[in-house]
């Protein structure tokens, strides 16, 4: 695969993942769209397990806010320019909801920055 | 938004054809979806009626071909996964939002996934697909 980020669960029994690499006609990366995990359902009714759900929807629901973000600033206006590299490939991508807003809000100071 | 990709209920009625012996196909195409915002990948998505309001590209390198290469792998239980690669080279400036994996026959999507933005593609622009799908005994 094309990325760490990798699998999506479509449905039970079945799986697809796909990266796709945006890149110019000499090769250089533009932008790598990466797959996003999505939750499992919950496995029970317990507050543990629905606490859990809570978290991995928001978890995704950030990570996917950042991918989107950081594929739109990789392309429109900064297609030619030097940017960090991890804008363009999606690596490292947050794991955890602390480091997914981490990575939003730097983002978003970055973009002010230039 | 997140990238998307869902094997759709077409697909998996196709796979069942094959299984059955009656008349299916097998990978074979892949096509560009045309939509200006991102698009989701529904399992409820044909060949004939993309996710959202996408379309399928018709030209400028984006429009329906023979996938690269189509290949068997192991992910948990031998042959239990299938590996495709394509790269489309646009040639002309276009959106793309995502993909279709389809049929031999073109008339059936297996695989829809939409990108995490639309990739704005312009000439010489290439975008190289690296897929996969597992049929998993979870």
């Amino acid at each position: 695969m094309a990325n760490e980020a990798v699998i999506s669960k479509g449905r039970q029994g079945t799986i697809s993942a796909l990266g796709a690499d945006l890149r110019k006609a000499d090769g250089q990366l533009i932008v790598r769209s990466v797959p996003i995990l999505a939750p499992d359902p919950p496995k029970c009714i317990k507050f543990k397990c629905l606490l859990k759900f809570v978290k991995d929807v928001w978890f995704c629901a950030l990570l996917s806010k950042y991918h989107h973000e950081r594929a739109e600033f990789a392309q429109h206006g900064n297609k030619d320019k030097d940017i960090k590299e991890k804008y363009r490939s999606g690596n490292p991508s947050p794991k955890n909801i602390k480091q997914a807003i981490i990575a939003i809000i730097e983002l978003k100071i970055y973009k002010l920055r230039r | 938004m997140a990238q998307t990709q869902t094997v759709t209920d077409t697909g998996i009625a196709e796979l069942i054809l094959l299984w059955r012996e009656e008349l299916a196909s097998g990978m074979e195409s892949i096509v560009g979806l045309e939509m200006a915002t991102p698009c989701t990948a529904a399992v409820a998505s044909t060949f004939a009626d993309p996710a959202d309001t996408a379309t399928h590209h018709v030209g400028s390198g984006l429009e329906l071909a023979p996938i690269d290469t189509v290949a068997g792998d192991t992910t948990n239980t031998a042959g239990d996964t299938i590996l495709f690669d394509h790269v489309f080279t646009a040639t002309a400036t276009k959106n793309l939002a995502g993909i279709h994996v389809c049929n031999n026959d073109d008339d059936v999507t297996f695989i829809e996934c939409c990108f995490n933005a639309v990739l704005a593609m312009e000439n010489t622009d290439t975008c190289t697909i690296d897929g996969q799908s597992t049929i998993d005994q979870a």
